[in-house]
């Protein structure tokens, strides 16, 4: 029987990944990111791990290029893709906000004719803003969206919070939710029929380590 | 605007030639075969229409992805992007007198306007067949058998076809009284199979326990024939019954031709074109992430165009049938026999005679000599050289031997 093949994203998530995938019985997760091999394989489990950038675990879930993979609903909502979402796993809790200048907070930000946005996720602040009906600019950026306020680049940020603290010392304020996120599973369409009984058992085994009940398919 | 480079293509479309060309080929004539057996016939409706007319069909679904075409008197013409809204034309307003029911197949270039994936360009092939004015479940299972057909005959044998009843779903929300931003929060959530979702969804809205019980089963109903007695058990509404009851039908009806084994079954998705009004499936294979076929029963499509009638249809999509075979031992056929020009010059009767007996023959052309022919046919795999020839023999190399043979016994080498 072939291993399924698990889509692991680097960075923020892996950890809390890597704990849960132990709890599973898969061990030998953390040395895989201590590594330099972007592949590993768990033959007691039956799975296979390929590790990728966050934003490109969608990408190949939704391809079939690995079964299943871990990644946050924020990266998931932004890309589109069209994937099995069957269980939030209860790690990597943020949250997608707009922010401002405390000055601007503070004012009636949302008056203004047009707003400047510096983003990681494009797609969620363009929808969210003209859902208000608010006329705005969005600026792609890579990182260190913060700053952007400061730098004069741009009015806002539509940026990921965790605790706050980063914004506050920045000078910004959050002003309001785009959406609430945490990990989740996804699946491959595909996949998920070929392999029915299997990945309905490693659902099931999943969704009782994250603690819920019997979270079903 | 500069000048594209003189090779350069459009994003979006290929050229398809030699292993390639010959792979789809074959598919295609396996398919045509296989549906003519089935007494389909082949109707080739126009790639372009008028935009007005195919959205009439198809509607808000072909506004998202269609090609539009000004013509120079002004008119909007669309590309099709599925043969399915044509062939509801065609049988709507010309064909509604013939005697029921019809069968067409088709084997077609569809152009939408998407992101290429799997396989599959703006333009690409489909292969389908449109079963028109019988609304039973032998019809619906007549139907999944072809496809289970069509997918095996092209040489897969690991796929599966995945069956959902739209009536489930509807009956539930009209039970449940949807309002329609709830609806789409719900549809959404049972297409992702995000069980927390859809509970969330239907916690913000004020129905009815049972049914919102029966709403968040639903993306558990997903598996072999067992999960359509659990279905049976959800709910009283007429709708939902029958859903359920024409599923077991199918099922049945597989079962007795000897297909259930390619079969799940999945009440938990709304998917599928705009126009289903009853069955809905998918066919996937492993390794290749998206659908190779797709199809479902559309009862009300054809009244948009004329008298309705009941009809369920397929759709495989040519290239992701082909990405999941591989390339194991796909290769454009070589000639039988290559021919010195002079041969032929000559012996054209013969060679006639062969061509019609099946054999392909290539005629040189180029004048080229005998060492040069030995290097090409060597070259091109061609399995027979004929080198020279009389009325009654003909100079054959064939497996490194020379040797003069009768016409007439090459005739009867089998090849």
């Amino acid at each position: 029987m072939t291993s399924l093949c698990v889509a692991m994203p680097k960075g923020r998530l892996f950890d809390d990944a890597a704990r849960f995938f132990a709890k599973l019985g898969c061990s030998g997760l953390a040395e895989f990111a201590a590594g330099r091999q972007l592949m590993h394989e768990e033959p007691e489990a039956g799975l296979r791990f390929i590790l990728v950038k966050p934003s490109d675990v969608p990408v190949y879930v939704e391809y079939g290029a690995a079964d299943l993979g871990i990644v946050g609903q924020d990266v998931l909502r932004e890309l589109g893709r069209d994937v099995y979402e069957p269980l939030r796993l209860g790690f990597g809790r943020c949250r997608l906000v707009v922010a401002a200048p405390t000055a601007l907070a503070d004012d009636d930000w949302a008056r203004r004719p047009t707003l400047r946005v510096a983003t990681k996720y494009p797609r969620l602040a363009r929808q969210h803003l003209l859902a208000r009906g608010l006329s705005v600019e969005i600026v792609a950026l890579a990182g260190s969206v913060e700053l952007a306020p400061q730098a004069g680049l741009a009015d806002l940020i539509v940026d990921l919070v965790e605790s706050g603290r980063t914004l506050a010392a920045n000078g910004l304020r959050e002003v309001e939710t785009v959406l609430a996120s945490e990990a989740c599973l996804i699946v491959n369409r595909a996949s998920h029929k070929v392999h029915l009984a299997r990945i309905a058992a490693l659902i099931e085994q999943m969704g009782r380590a994250a603690g819920f009940a019997q979270r079903p398919l | 605007m500069s000048r594209p480079f003189v090779g350069a293509l459009p994003y979006g479309v290929r050229d398809l030639f030699l292993e390639e060309a010959a792979q789809l080929t074959s598919l295609e004539d396996t398919w045509r075969d296989l549906f003519e057996a089935w007494a389909y016939w082949r109707i080739i409706p126009p790639t372009y229409e008028h935009y007005d007319v195919l959205l009439a069909g198809s509607g808000a679904e072909l506004e998202e992805h269609v090609f539009r075409v000004l013509d120079r008197e002004g008119n909007i013409l669309a590309l099709r992007s599925d043969l399915t809204t044509q062939v509801a034309r065609i049988v709507g307003t010309k064909l509604f007198d013939l005697p029921l029911p019809l069968r067409f197949y088709y084997l077609a270039s569809v152009y939408r306007f998407e992101e290429p994936q799997a396989g599959r360009q703006r333009e690409f092939r489909q292969a389908g067949v449109e079963l028109i004015g019988a609304g039973g479940p032998e019809a619906d299972a007549e139907v999944l058998a072809l496809a289970i057909e069509a997918l095996s005959r092209a040489g897969l044998h690991a796929f599966q076809l995945n069956v959902g009843h739209l009536g489930v779903f509807r009956a539930l929300a009209a039970e449940a009284g949807l309002a329609a931003a709830t609806l789409d929060a719900v549809r959404g959530a049972l297409n992702r199979k995000d069980g927390q979702a859809l509970t969330e969804a239907l916690a913000r809205t004020r129905i009815a326990p049972g049914v919102a019980a029966a709403l968040q089963q639903l993306p558990t109903l997903c598996g072999g024939p067992e999960v359509l007695a659990q279905a049976a058990r959800l709910s009283d509404h007429p709708a939902a019954c029958g859903a359920v009851a024409r599923l077991q039908a199918i099922q049945q009806a597989l079962t007795r031709r000897g297909l259930a084994e390619h079969v799940i079954y999945d009440l938990g998705e709304t998917r599928g074109m705009g126009y289903y009004t009853g069955i809905a499936f998918e066919g996937f294979a492993p390794g290749l992430g998206f659908p190779l076929c797709s199809g479902g029963r559309y009862d009300e499509l054809i009244g948009r165009y004329g008298p309705p009638r009941p009809a369920v249809g397929l759709a495989l999509a040519t290239e992701r049938v082909r990405l999941a075979l591989g390339e194991a031992g796909v290769t454009a056929a070589s000639p039988d026999l290559l021919v010195a020009t002079g041969v032929a010059r000559e012996r054209w009767r013969e060679l006639e005679r062969l061509r019609e007996l099946g054999w392909r023959v290539e005629v040189d052309l180029l004048e080229r000599s005998d060492a040069d022919l030995r290097t090409l046919a060597a070259e091109r795999g061609i399995p027979r050289l004929a080198l020279a020839a009389d009325e009654a023999r003909v100079r054959l190399l064939h497996e490194g031997c020379e040797a003069w043979l009768a016409w007439e016994a090459l005739a009867e080498v089998p090849r």
